[in-house]
Formats: C-alpha cells, sequence, structure tokens
C-alpha cells in the first residue's frame, strides 16, 4: 500500500513514516500542503495521512481540493487535542477518519490497517 | 589642506578647535565606526552558525527521537541507545549546553504529540541521557526564567522525582514561577498536587486558576479539600475552590458556596453565585435573595440570570420585599420575573407602589 505523510513537524512525519515503513507500507513524504497535492496528483497513493496546520496549503485545503476533484483516496486527519470543529470540518470536507494528537503510532498503525481491509 | 569647507568657516573652525585635535577625534570616530561594524559581523556570523547548527540538530535529533518514538521494547530502546549513529549524535552534539537544550526542546514538542509507550519512550531517553540533570541545574538559577523553565520541562517529563522543590516554589513571589510550580504540581500528582493551596499566601491570579481548572480536566476531584479552600484567608483560594465546584459541578457544596455570597471580596461574591448557577437546589433562590440588597450592582445582574432560572413561586414574598429598594433597571428585571412565576403579578406590584406612594406621601406632610 503506498501512503502519502504530509507533516511539517519533522519528527512527527518521521515517525508515522518509520512505523508505517516497519509494517510493510511504501511510504512518501512531504512537508507541506503544496508539495502533497502535487503528490497525490503525480503518484496516485492508495492512503492519505496529513496534519492540518502546514504551510502553503493546510490540511483541510487537501481533503477540500481532493475531495472536489472527485478523488476517492481515503484521507486521515491529524489534528491538535480541542481542535472538534477543525475536525467537524474536515468531516465534512470529505475525510475518512482522524486522529488526535497526542496519539499513539500504534494506535495509527491500526487505523491504517482497517483502511487496508476495506 | 582643503577640508571642504569655505575658508572662513575653516578659519573659524581651526581657530576654536586646534587642527591637531580636529584629527584625533575624526580618528576615534573611524574607529568607534570600525568596531561597530566588527561586532555586527561578529554578531551575524555567531547566529548564522546558530542557525546552520540548528538545522543540522534539527535532522540529527529527529532521527534518533522518531527511532525512540517507535520503540517497542526495552530491549530495541537498548539496541537503539547503543547503535554508532546514537552515539555519533551523542558524542557530537549531546555535549555542549546548547545541543543538550535543543534536544529537551525537541523531545518536549514530540511528547507532547504523543501518547502512550512513545511518551514513555521519551521520558526514558530524558533520563538516560541525564537531561533531568540539567533541567535541575537550571532549577537552581536565579533566573526567574531558567527556574520557570526548568519546572516545566521536570513536569513534562514526569519527573516525580522533584516534587518536594517544585512544591517549595508554588509560593515563589515571582508570579511566572509560582504558575509552572503549581500547573506542575497538578500535572506530576494529580488533585493531591493542590495540596499548595492550603499554605499559598501570594495571590493566585485568574489566569493561574483557569490553568490549573485546565489541567483537572482528568483527575478526580477530592471534595473535602475543596470545601476547605472554601474557608481559607486568601481570597484568591477560595476564588479556585469556587471555579472547581462550578466547573465540576460539586452538588455538596452547596450551602459551603452559599455562605460566600457574604465574602468580603467581590471576586469571591461573583464567582459564588457563578458556581451556584450549576449546582442550584430548592434553597438557591432564597440564599440569594436574602443577600440581595448587600450585592454591587454587577453582582445583583448575575444574582438576576440565576433567579430567573430558579425563583418560583414561595419566593415571591422575598422578591416583592427587594422592588422598593432598587434602581429602575433591576426594578424592572425583578418585576418581570415576578411576572413569570406568579399570575398575580399585577395585583402584587400594584400593592408595592400603593405602599410606596403611601411612603412619599408621609415624607410629604
Amino acid at each position: 500500500m503506498k501512503i502519502l505523510i504530509a507533516d511539517d513537524e519533522p519528527i512527527m512525519l518521521k515517525t508515522i513514516a518509520l512505523k508505517l515503513k516497519k509494517d510493510g507500507h511504501d511510504i512518501l513524504t512531504t512537508d507541506n500542503g503544496r508539495e502533497a497535492l502535487e503528490i497525490i496528483e503525480r503518484d496516485k497513493p492508495d492512503l492519505v495521512i496529513t496534519d492540518i496546520m502546514m504551510p502553503y496549503a493546510s490540511g483541510l485545503e487537501i481533503v477540500g481540493k481532493v475531495k472536489q476533484a472527485g478523488n476517492k483516496i481515503p484521507i486521515i486527519v491529524l489534528s491538535a487535542m480541542g481542535q472538534e470543529n477543525v475536525v467537524l470540518e474536515a468531516f465534512n470536507l470529505g475525510a475518512d477518519d482522524f486522529i488526535s494528537k497526542p496519539f499513539s503510532p500504534n494506535e495509527l498503525s491500526v487505523r491504517v490497517k482497517r483502511f487496508m481491509s476495506n | 589642506m582643503y577640508t571642504g569647507l569655505g575658508d572662513v568657516t575653516q578659519l573659524l573652525l581651526f581657530t576654536i578647535i586646534p587642527a591637531k585635535y580636529l584629527y584625533i577625534a575624526s580618528a576615534v570616530l573611524m574607529g568607534v565606526i570600525l568596531l561597530i561594524l566588527t561586532f555586527i559581523a561578529f554578531y551575524l556570523w555567531n547566529r548564522n552558525i546558530h542557525i546552520v547548527n540548528g538545522k543540522k540538530l534539527k535532522i540529527a535529533f529527529s532521527d534518533i527521537i522518531s527511532e525512540a518514538i517507535i520503540c517497542e521494547t526495552m530491549e530495541e530502546l537498548t539496541v537503539l541507545v547503543n547503535d554508532d549513529g546514537f552515539k555519533r549524535v551523542q558524542n557530537r552534539w549531546l555535549r555542549s549546553s546548547f545541543g543538550r537544550n535543543y534536544f529537551i526542546k525537541e523531545l518536549m514538542t514530540a511528547k507532547d504529540s504523543l501518547s502512550g509507550i512513545s511518551g514513555t519512550n521519551l521520558i526514558w531517553l530524558y533520563e538516560y541521557l541525564e537531561l533531568n540533570q540539567d533541567s535541575s541545574r537550571m532549577l537552581s538559577s536565579k533566573k526567574w526564567f531558567k527556574k520557570a523553565i526548568a519546572i516545566q520541562e521536570l513536569a513534562r517529563m514526569n519527573q516525580k522525582g522533584y516534587l518536594k522543590r517544585i512544591y517549595r516554589e508554588t509560593d515563589n513571589e515571582n508570579s511566572y514561577i509560582r504558575t509552572e510550580a503549581q500547573v506542575a504540581m497538578v500535572k506530576l500528582i494529580g488533585f493531591q498536587g493542590l495540596r499548595f493551596m492550603n499554605i499559598v499566601s501570594n495571590p493566585v491570579t485568574q489566569w493561574q486558576q483557569l490553568c490549573l481548572i485546565q489541567q483537572l480536566e482528568e483527575v478526580a476531584i477530592e471534595t473535602p479539600r475543596v470545601k476547605g479552600w472554601l474557608e481559607s484567608k486568601n481570597a484568591t483560594v477560595v476564588e479556585f475552590a469556587l471555579r472547581i465546584v462550578e466547573r465540576f459541578k460539586s452538588f455538596e457544596l452547596a450551602d459551603d458556596v452559599a455562605g460566600c455570597l457574604s465574602h468580603p471580596s467581590s471576586d469571591v461574591r461573583l464567582q459564588a453565585i457563578k458556581a451556584l448557577k450549576e449546582i442550584a437546589n430548592d434553597n438557591t433562590a432564597e440564599q440569594i435573595i436574602r443577600r440581595f440588597i448587600h450585592f454591587t450592582r454587577s453582582e445583583k445582574l448575575l444574582a438576576m440570570q440565576l433567579l430567573e432560572e430558579f425563583a418560583s413561586a414561595s419566593d415571591l414574598n422575598l422578591l416583592t420585599n427587594l422592588l422598593p429598594g432598587e434602581e429602575e433597571r433591576l426594578r424592572l428585571k425583578i418585576i418581570s420575573l415576578i411576572k413569570e412565576i406568579s399570575p398575580a403579578w399585577g395585583k402584587i406590584i400594584l400593592n408595592v407602589l400603593d405602599s410606596e406612594s403611601a411612603v412619599l406621601n408621609k415624607i410629604a406632610v
């Protein structure tokens, strides 16, 4: 499974990438929203995991643009605790799941597996 | 010598200040300018080195921190810290205080985003690299901001061994240190950490109170302690206890909270009304009405909001008695409340007006 991870925080980006690579996935990474959109267009990943706050284009913009274009790639949104409104907005735009920080990489791994089985 | 000045000006200048001194002054000025330029160049060079090092550190540290995060057993962590790559980073970057401080910051940021075993791994790494010693040294610093940062670090990395030292700072004269220490106590040992409320003599500012309430969201509230704080001599401690009652709806403290309606501090009385609004029982409206005439205007307006919600027909007489002494806006609020709770409101109001005019007539006679 080819997974794109978009997060501007290097430690989080590397952590998620390492964890999912360990689970046997192919990983694409970026630290900004604009590049994430380019990668989605070019490499057509099977799943996108994106942080909300990112330079150039936010996680919400990514969800909005991808879903508006009729793309059915599942998107998991990472949000900080207490961002309920943002999460709701992400769902309205078409996000498929969300994980609230602080989170456990194992939990993320399980959610990804769930998407794989679907 | 041609100086660029007119002949007359040159003549006057050299007459007042001898040429020798003018040359010396110019030389000194040039020297000062050179010194400033050198300082600026050195400052920019040094800053650039820090930025470049910062970038290098970020990359190096994020590699080892993310590897530590995904370790699932102690064996994996041990293998990681004995790895050549880890040792290289340790020897190259973690010997200087700049590198160690940077590493602590990165650990903190990562810790805030992670839960479960990943967070525990980061605490282990913090202790393995003896970074808690660095925080401990900062805790002994005389500079308030270093002390405050150290307390924050120790609390975020769950260093319960430093509890006693942090507890000592909970009544520090400096409000920043005090806030960090008080929040740290709750972070480290939950509601028990609030025991400083029994001894705190400095004010617990509203900001501190809100920070503490936020920390309490995930811990069990111990009502007997809160009850004790409601009788504290420190008004801000009483205010904080009332905030706890309001936020966590401690219904069993309703009578104790009602007792705070006659507290000398207006902030406490206001907070007591807010708390009562959340835990009101059958007696609350009456307790409020009985204290009503002693309230300030803002307290009265807040109290009216509570009465609008909880007053009943049994409070009618007491409410009616409030009417004569109040200003117009409050009288209107009381009248509309009476209207809400009694169908015979018109008659009641007329009676009040009659007795008022009788009093006025007596005065006039």
